[in-house]
């Protein structure tokens, strides 16, 4: 959902097989609308 | 790796594995000690948004039509100079991802905005503001003409309005008030982070010793559904919770990420928030706020001969254990009723001493959803604080 270049699978498989004790990773998408 | 971390922000998903690396290996650099984290359950999940009323549907010139109309609402009270009106809505897509197989997805939709009215007379000058705020709800927005105009005269009555003799008060605190001290002055006290990293704070923030009358219960949780600070699971993947700080006046639990929770044995509080991609979760505040009591607004009143209404919030600090808060709005109380209002008042004191000078609880609720939470860099971080009135012994109150 977040980014068309990012799916599950292909984040999951970045995290997989690193040499650490814990891998995270967060995708935002935001949209915003300001009047000041 | 090896208790230290390594963190990377980028905007290009397609880079996505080159950076993971980046980080794992700056994690290794500075990792000398033993990871530890609290044990949580991966999960799976999906969180749809929960709309009321979609701010994304309607035109943004809708929008600004609607702001304009408040603005002359404002500009329209005699004696007003200026108005600031900001607002902003947010529609915000998260993924979170983790190496312990966590796969969880959120939206939501924050709506803030600011009001404030400035008048002037003879080189005086005085200012009256409101922020305001709702998760995935525009419903507010619609409703603030009556707002607007209270905030024109407000600002108008001020400049005729007398100073706070400077001393020492029975104080009562709207509910929007006594959030923001809750959240500031204790709230921020809670986080382990800062416990953790701090010597004087360990020997301070001691679980089992008594904060406050036994009336006195202090919450914090994402928990609690439909407010700003809601959420269901944290940056860590952690589901939402509610911790007891305070519970009959003793205090209780602090908040946690998963590291602190591990470091110092605690259980896991779903306290680890990032204000976007760019920041790494730290130990973060949600819904912060004080249980009610028991007592009507009239009954928290009726035994004070001389003292301080004060309501809303203006500004503040703290250091440590001491604050001072800014009211938005002050008015005497003279023999048990609500008197004249008064020029913007101050509120300072010792936190410790303060809340263990609560000594009446009203029994109503109110939430402040307006503004942001900001610490290490990440602001404005969506929160709540609220509390039901309550009153406060012996408060040293000047003008602002």
């Amino acid at each position: 959902m977040v980014g068309d270049t990012a799916d599950r699978s292909e984040i999951e498989a970045a995290i997989r097989g690193q040499r650490a004790d814990y891998v995270e990773v967060r995708l935002d998408e935001t949209g915003t609308n300001r009047i000041v | 790796m090896r208790g230290g971390w390594g963190f990377v922000s980028f905007n290009e998903p397609s880079e996505l594995r080159k950076r993971v690396e980046e980080a794992v290996e700056a994690a290794g650099h500075v990792g000398k000690e033993t990871s530890q984290f609290a044990e949580v359950a991966p999960v799976g999940d999906t969180v749809p948004l929960e709309l009321k009323n979609d701010p994304r549907t309607v035109p943004l010139a809708v929008k600004k039509k609607m702001l304009d109309r408040y603005n002359e609402t404002i500009l329209s009270v005699d004696g007003v100079t200026s108005t600031n009106i900001t607002y902003s809505d947010a529609h915000k897509r998260v993924l979170f991802a983790s190496s312990e197989g966590s796969y969880i997805e959120q939206e939501r939709i924050d709506v803030v905005s600011r009001l404030s009215a400035t008048a002037r007379k003879n080189g005086d000058m005085q200012q009256a503001s409101m922020s305001l705020g709702a998760l995935n709800d525009f419903s507010y927005v619609e409703t603030l003409g009556e707002t607007a105009r209270h905030l024109g005269e407000r600002a108008v009555e001020l400049l005729a309005a007398p100073y706070v003799e400077a001393g020492t008060y029975p104080v009562v605190l709207d509910p929007i008030l006594a959030g923001v001290f809750c959240h500031e002055a204790f709230g921020h006290l809670s986080e382990s982070d800062f416990v953790y990293e701090n010597e004087r704070m360990k020997e301070i923030m001691v679980l089992g010793r008594q904060f406050g009358q036994p009336h006195l219960n202090i919450v914090d949780g994402a928990a609690v559904p439909g407010l700003r600070g809601s959420f269901r699971y944290d940056d860590e993947g952690v589901p939402a919770q509610k911790t007891d700080l305070i519970r009959d006046g003793i205090l209780v639990g602090r908040l946690h990420s998963r590291e602190t929770a591990g470091k110092m044995g605690e259980r896991v509080t779903g306290n680890a928030r990032a204000l976007d991609y760019r920041f790494p979760p730290i130990v973060r505040m949600t819904n912060t706020y004080i249980e009610r009591g028991e007592m009507s607004f009239n009954d928290l009143i009726a035994d004070i001969d001389e003292g301080v209404y004060a309501r809303n919030w203006f500004g503040g600090t703290t250091s440590m254990e001491m604050f001072t808060f800014s009211a938005g709005e002050a008015y005497m109380i003279r023999n048990g009723k609500v008197a004249e209002l008064l020029r913007p008042v101050k509120l300072t004191g010792n936190l410790f001493t303060t809340l263990m000078n609560i000594d009446a609880l009203g029994n109503d609720m109110d939430f402040n959803q307006g503004g942001g939470c900001g610490k290490a860099g990440q602001m404005p971080l969506p929160v709540s604080n609220g509390s039901p009135h309550i009153r406060i012994r012996d408060v040293v109150v000047g003008e602002r």
